[in-house]
């Protein structure tokens, strides 16, 4: 066990909340949260794709350092495994308590419908989730292991199949125009890419830091590198969406468009999403500069993706559908998340933290190169 | 092999919700939870309006989206027609209330969606759904559709009828009048 430190107060702080939040689910079921019978999906699987794919982005991003032999990525390959192993068991923990019958999934193996998305997710992040234990487990007994060479190689299939395939569980709703359509198995393999690459520039920074070090700077500038051009690509990806949204015949892509950029979620959009989710990281990101300047456009990307999925999650559902023609009885469906789902959210967040921080702690992460506090980064940033 | 439908006559129907109880009766369900719903539509402008309601619930698509997606063949398709709900084999993601276009879904308090049953397990016994039976203006008829001699067979072949959202190619067996004007 890692020995109790200062700053775990607050991650379990968080997962206290989240067991309260559990419990007050398990208690009340679907009365517990915000969602009803026009807005289904709230903030508990928005929550869930952010983590899980989180975790796909980490494992690429890791992966990248496998197979691209770029010295500061490499330093990412253990630290990643468990990283991406800790945001995916926090995601399956918030999906569970999500679902109204978590034991009945049972009937994924004895039932299973090929034609559904959600089966192909539980067999893909399944088959995920089994790949990061092995790969855990060479990397612990023999790092040169041609066994983790190839284990690594099949991961790399899966995890792009994951999370396009999680795009797919939205883009194939055709009921639902804002989410059809194959912008979003494409857009979210991007942004798991700019979050997990956001995650693990965190988790390195925060973790040289409780050792009293300093990060590597060339593993920080690899990351932020990877995030400027994904947080770039996805500012256009935004762009793009956004026009062709606006621009679109469907009254219901127009209306869910606009109920993003100028209606119930502008707010969030314009300053979570947009504003600090991209524009400020990005700005933080183009300018050279040590691994803080990464560290805090992590931060904030983690914070405007996680709105991203909620928004996304939203605009979606908010447009009311047209049974009978010529009637409609609301403008928009409203929905905000309870105490619980925040609580939720939370403690999977200090979940996966507290998993990172006890994987640190038992394993061998190999830690990256550090360098003691007051020394300078930017010698390193070149690598 | 039954081919049961529905075929609604929106123009009679007064509003009562007598339809709407009557189910919640034979379902033993929550005031809150109910299998069909009314929706109001204003046709013409003013002073030259009419009032239109139509009565919404399952439409046991022939093409159902939400059995589709279930990831469990919870809901599935009856070779009756019916698409129908096993609660045991239902993990609660809500997938399919996303996905049906009708929003005919509603979770109840195990976390599981319910729907229109039409009536499974009554109407094999020769017995009407009560939506249908206690409707004071016959608004709706079921039947069977293989069988040319039910009254829906028969009304079928005396009116037009139409689809809620036919373009979304999901092929209700729920049939409505259609009107001129
Ligand atoms: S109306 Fe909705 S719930 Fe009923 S069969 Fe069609 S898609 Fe399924
Ligand atoms: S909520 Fe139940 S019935 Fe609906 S898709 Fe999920 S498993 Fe199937």
């Amino acid at each position: 066990m890692p020995k109790f430190e200062r700053w775990m107060a607050l991650p379990g702080l968080l997962v206290l909340a989240g067991l309260a939040g559990a419990g007050y689910k398990l208690v009340y079921g679907e009365h517990a949260l915000g969602t009803t019978a026009a807005v289904p999906w709230g903030s508990l699987i928005a929550g869930y794709v952010f983590f899980a794919a989180a975790a796909t982005g980490v494992g690429l991003v890791g992966a990248a350092g496998h197979y691209s032999g770029r010295p500061a990525l490499a330093a990412l390959e253990r630290p990643s495994l468990f990283l991406a192993l800790s945001l995916l068991l926090a995601g399956f923990g918030l999906i569970g308590i999500e679902l109204g019958n978590p034991l009945h999934m049972i009937y994924i193996v004895f039932s299973p419908n090929l034609h559904s998305g959600i089966w192909w997710m539980g067999l893909l992040y399944s088959i995920y989730m089994a790949l990061l234990v092995v790969e855990c487990y060479f990397s612990q007994t023999d790092p040169a292991n041609k066994n983790l060479k190839f284990v690594s190689a099949l991961a790399v299939v899966n995890k792009v199949a994951a999370v396009c395939n999680l795009g797919a569980i939205f883009a194939l709703v055709a009921t639902r125009p804002f989410w059809h359509g194959f912008y979003f198995p494409l857009y979210i393999l991007l942004t798991a890419i700019l979050s997990g690459a956001a995650a693990l520039a965190a988790v390195m920074w925060l973790s040289a830091r409780r050792r009293g070090r300093e990060a590597d700077g060339g593993v920080m500038a690899a990351l932020g590198r990877i995030m400027l051009a994904a947080a770039a690509v996805t500012l256009l990806a935004n762009a793009g969406k956004v026009f062709h949204g606006l621009a679109s015949g469907d009254p219901a892509l127009r209306e869910a468009t606009a109920a993003l950029v100028n209606g119930p979620l502008a707010l969030r959009f314009w300053v979570l999403e947009i504003g600090l989710g991209l524009l400020v990281p990005l700005a933080l990101l183009v300018k050279p500069g040590g691994g803080e300047r990464v560290f805090r456009a992590a931060v904030m990307v983690l914070i405007g993706v996680f709105f991203m999925r909620l928004d996304f999650v939203m605009a979606g559902q908010m447009v009311p559908q047209v049974v009978v023609a010529g009637v409609q009885h609301t403008l928009m469906h409203a929905y905000a998340p309870t105490w619980t789902e925040w609580a939720l959210i939370g403690g999977a967040a200090g979940a996966a933290t507290l998993l990172f921080a006890f994987s640190e702690a038992r394993f061998d992460l190999g830690a990256g190169k550090t360098v003691a506090r007051g020394q300078s980064l930017r010698a390193d940033a070149s690598a | 092999m039954a081919h049961y439908a529905m075929l609604i006559d929106a123009a009679r129907c007064t509003g009562c919700a007598a339809c709407r109880v009557a189910c919640q009766l034979q379902w033993q369900l929550p005031p809150e939870v109910f299998f069909n719903r009314l929706e109001f539509r204003e046709h013409g402008q003013y002073p030259d309006v009419r009032q239109e309601i139509v009565p919404v619930q399952c439409m046991h698509c022939d093409n159902p989206p939400c059995a589709t997606v279930c990831p469990t063949k919870a809901t599935y398709k009856r070779a009756d027609g019916l698409v129908l709900i096993d609660h045991d084999k239902c993990i609660g993601c809500k997938y399919c209330v996303v996905a049906c276009p009708y929003d005919v879904r509603q979770v109840n308090d195990r976390g599981i969606p319910e729907k229109c049953r039409f009536c499974a397990g009554f109407i094999e016994k020769g017995e009407q759904p009560p939506c249908a039976s206690t409707c004071m203006n016959d608004v709706r008829v079921f039947g069977d559709l293989d069988d040319p001699n039910s009254a829906i067979s028969k009304k079928m072949k005396t009116v037009q009828v139409y689809q809620l959202a036919a373009e979304k190619g999901t092929k209700p067996r729920v049939f409505y009048v259609k009107r001129g004007g």
